[in-house]
């Protein structure tokens, strides 16, 4: 009886062992791969871009950044207003805090329609099946972006 | 049948005897008998213990390879849980890139840490 429970401990502990080495090699390749992905290299990887479709979305992207900069900014100050107007109970229901809560509002749309405009625009450079597996992933951010927003 | 008596008459001579105990006089011959008895007996258990307590050696390979096998299993569906959670890591890491309301969380999550 005895020999048979030293069969099942050891069992149990080579198992536990097997789990831990498979599953420690496995992040750490992982975490090897991604540490040193950049944003852009993780698009051509995952969607398999080739040399030319690489250069054309690379170019698309560096003459969006400045714009989706700007308006990142714009969209930090008036969140950062609409905060400020907030917590100043002088200023509950005042124009100002309507005009900042309005403001944000068409922000974050215009942030949307810049966002749907650009991700059309980068998947019309790829292929056809992974454009649309681009897409689906990319608008489900919107909805990310949404509920971030309402945080 | 034969067999059964004798069989009878030596276990019911044998408990008699033991009933006896240690503190009996017995003749050398008894004595030897008895030790020879003794060593048999106590050689046959500890060989019976032994078989009954040990698994055969196929079983016991199984155990080990299966345990192996299912452990690295494990190990390895739960690594494919990591890079799935460590794509997606990247990959809101470029959606933020490219949504200025997603930026603007990132820059404000950088400004509170």
């Amino acid at each position: 009886m005895k020999r048979v429970t030293l069969t099942v401990v050891c069992s149990l502990v080579l198992g536990a062992l097997a789990f831990a080495a498979s599953y420690l090699w496995q992040k750490h390749r992982i975490d090897r791969s991604h540490a040193h992905t950049t944003a852009f290299e993780w698009l051509s990887g995952e969607f398999g871009l080739s040399d030319e479709q690489r250069a054309r979305i690379e170019t698309l992207h560096q003459q969006y950044f400045p714009e989706c900069e700007d308006h990142c900014i714009h969209y930090t100050d008036t969140r950062q207003t609409l905060a400020a107007v907030t917590n100043d109970p002088g200023l509950d229901n005042s124009p100002e805090h309507q005009a900042a809560a309005t403001r944000l509002a068409e922000l974050e749309k215009e942030a949307d329609k810049r966002f749907i405009d650009f991700i059309y625009q980068v998947a019309a450079e790829m292929d056809p099946e992974q454009s649309q597996r681009y897409l689906q992933k990319m608008k489900a951010w919107v909805e990310r972006a949404g509920e971030l927003s309402r945080n | 049948m034969k067999h059964e008596g004798y069989d009878d008459q030596f276990e019911a001579a044998l408990q008699s005897l033991q009933g006896q105990g240690a503190g009996q006089d017995l003749t050398g011959f008894e004595h030897e008998v008895w030790s020879e008895i003794a060593i048999r007996d106590g050689g046959r258990t500890s060989a019976g213990t032994a078989s009954s307590s040990s698994l055969p050696a196929p079983a016991l390979a199984a155990c080990v390879v299966g345990a192996i096998a299912l452990g690295s299993l494990f190990g390895l569906s739960k690594a494919q849980a990591y890079d799935r959670e460590s794509s997606l890591a990247v990959e809101r890491r470029y959606v933020e890139s490219i949504h200025p309301v997603m930026m603007s969380a990132d820059h404000s999550q950088h400004v509170h840490h």
